[in-house]
């Protein structure tokens, strides 16, 4: 009985402690080996009580021709081609039901409806230290609904998997940025 | 006996109690063979108390320190911090599942530490890696991960702490529109656990805490399969849902000692109650009549359907089960589910609120009325005073409902005060009189209405 309680106990320990080992492999493979590229993005700032302050942002959708149009909207899980421009900026080219064999791509869900698919990229935040996090949108200009900044993310891209690896506000990195950044006049009426 | 063994022997027999190889007699006589008395008990049980709150709030705390997201740690050692929190809770737990005779105590201590210290970890690589804010798959993957430390341990802290995420994860998900399939498959991952500790240990402390949170988990559970369906399924789904309840808990755990050891017999009976007071109004029924009006596909509404389904079968079941024990004071409650069904039947069948409004007066009239004589014939004040409260509430919601004037409806409240003061009194000089010891401890346990 007791020989048992500890093989289920290895096994569960085995099991807890591999799955974020995974995670954190998975992760650390494609900040190594994957493409960079960038999406423009708008900061906010919220607040997780679990797992703790970070900017939230959202990257636009985008609109890709379907090859074969559908009778009905339906989501599915489907591979996104990404086009990367001169500046490293990314766009959707083309959607595959299978991996293609050369280039940047993403697993992502899209919703098809006609003619077009839309494909809305799950990433939506990046954390900060609590202190810094909690002024960003003022920083950056994007609670105060004038003189926004021009923020993007860059988005590290392999098989079909993708991981932020940071944010940047004017071309600079968020972190450097909301050290040195001046803290914005507030305008009549503007909630702080 | 030394303390230390009675702390021992305490510890010990919640367990050998669940695990079926001593029974709750031979427990109870270990405990008077070595004076092992109600004082231990509770000293055990503050002990076990203190220990699962310590333990939360060291796990709660790393949590939050961690959430602070130190920017100057590296990747690698971010990691090495999560694997550390998860090792040392790991190697506490281990500690005191693999030695001979761990104390319930400590046992429910470290559950609780690694519970927490699974989601801790899993926190600090979302934080670390930016994670898309998806909490739903967040606590998923906790609870999975986190679900064999209940088996392991065999604590009633961590098990609820699973009930607590898997409602919010449940909660997500219908709020995304995913549906409540999830839900019920996570929910169904706990019932063996909870199984084998209500089959041979329903009255300590640790099952009934379950027992609550696990009621109110399923009340949350129906909500989100019947949003599905538009709302229009709610009346008949909770109503099966109190049913269910109050006849298992009445059936199972009527005999329990104390009023807060019952959850299932009171959640049932105060959610019937609620519920037949709130339809006994002509407005709740057109507002179930609005919500029919809309459409609807009943594929999406099949999820409440089969719930209302299993209910009324489930809630039949029991009371037949109920009539064989010899046990038929509770069926009146019991029987709020297929009265609420076919209350709403008669409303979509005769497209009037009429009939199902007078249904419900007529029902609550009835248990209190029930009630109110079961008090009388026991000789329970308590019992004759929740009769006579049901009544009363059942008085003042016509009283409001009604076009009354203001001075009418004052009288009215203060006769219905009076006569309630008056039937105490009366009662209190009477069964003052009567009381013999017989009734005093006879009926006193599982027979609350």
């Amino acid at each position: 009985m007791i020989q048992l309680r500890t093989l289920a106990f290895a096994l569960v320990v085995l099991c807890q402690l591999g799955v974020p080992a995974w995670m954190i492999l998975h992760r650390e493979w494609t900040l190594r080996d994957g493409v960079g590229v960038k999406f423009k993005v708008e900061p906010m700032d919220p607040e997780d009580a679990i797992l703790g302050r970070s900017v939230r942002f959202r990257i636009p959708s985008s609109e890709v021709p379907l090859d074969e149009p559908v009778q009905r909207p339906s989501q599915v899980w489907a591979y996104a081609l990404l086009e990367v421009d001169q500046e490293g900026f990314g766009r959707f080219a083309a959607i595959r039901d299978d991996p293609p064999e050369a280039g940047a791509y993403l697993r992502v869900r899209v919703r098809r409806t006609g003619k077009k698919g839309a494909i809305q990229l799950p990433y939506d935040r990046f954390y900060l230290p609590e202190d810094l996090a909690a002024g960003t949108g003022r920083a950056t200009g994007s609670t105060l609904g004038s003189g926004m900044k021009e923020a993007h993310v860059l988005l590290r891209v392999h098989e079909g998997f993708g991981v932020v690896e940071d944010l940047y506000v004017e071309d600079t990195p968020v972190l450097d940025y909301l050290k040195t950044a001046p803290e914005p006049q507030m305008k009549k009426g503007d909630t702080p | 006996m030394s303390r230390q063994g009675r702390d021992w022997l305490l510890g010990e027999l919640p367990d050998l109690v669940s695990q079926g190889i001593v029974s709750q007699d031979a427990a109870d006589r270990l405990c008077a063979h070595y004076g092992v008395g109600r004082r231990d008990a509770g000293r055990q049980l503050g002990l076990t108390v203190t220990a699962v709150f310590g333990s939360a709030l060291i796990g709660l705390g790393i949590i939050l320190v961690l959430a602070y997201n130190w920017q100057e740690l590296s990747r690698t050692l971010r990691a090495g911090i999560s694997f550390s929190i998860l090792l040392g809770a790991q190697a506490a737990a281990g500690w005191v599942l693999l030695r001979s005779a761990p104390s319930r105590p400590w046992r429910e201590g470290t559950a609780c530490l690694w519970f927490l210290a699974v989601g801790a970890a899993m926190a600090l690589i979302a934080q670390t890696y930016h994670l898309p804010g998806d909490v739903s798959r967040f606590l998923l993957t906790w609870m999975l991960l986190a679900v064999p430390v209940v088996y392991l341990t065999r604590s009633s802290a961590a098990a609820g702490l699973y009930l607590v995420g898997v409602t919010a994860v449940g909660g997500f998900e219908a709020a995304g529109g995913e549906g409540s399939l999830l839900y019920w498959g996570m929910l169904a991952l706990l019932a063996p656990y909870l199984w084998s500790l209500l089959r041979h240990d329903r009255q300590s402390s640790g099952p009934v805490c379950l027992l609550w949170l696990g009621a109110a988990s399923l009340g949350f559970g129906f909500g989100f399969s019947i949003a599905e369906s538009g709302e229009r399924l709610y009346l008949a789904a909770y109503a099966g849902l109190f049913s269910v309840l109050y006849l298992t808990g009445r059936i199972w755990f009527g005999q329990a000692p104390r009023v807060w050891r019952r959850p299932l017999q009171i959640i049932g009976g105060l959610g019937a109650f609620g519920l037949a007071l709130r339809f006994s109004y002509h407005d709740a029924w057109q507002q179930l009549e609005r919500f029919g009006a809309r459409e609807w596909d009943w594929a999406d509404g099949l999820p409440g359907v089969v719930l209302i389904g299993a209910c009324l079968a489930l809630s039949v079941i029991l009371g037949w089960f109920s009539l064989v024990q010899g046990r038929p004071q509770g069926l009146l409650w019991g029987s709020f589910g297929v009265v609420a069904f076919l209350a709403h039947v008669l409303l979509l069948s005769l497209e009037s609120t009429l009939v199902p409004v007078f249904l419900m007066n007529l029902y609550l009239l009835a248990a209190g009325v029930s009630v109110l004589i079961r008090g009388l014939r026991w000789e329970r004040i308590g019992t004759v005073n929740l009769g006579m409260l049901i009544l009363a509430a059942l008085i003042a919601a016509r009283f409001f409902d009604s076009d009354l004037g203001l001075v009418v409806r004052g009288i009215g409240f203060i006769l219905v005060g009076a006569a309630f003061l008056s039937a105490n009194a009366y009662l209190g000089r009477r069964f003052r009189g009567l009381r013999t010891p017989k009734n005093d401890s006879g009926q006193m346990s599982g027979e609350a209405p």
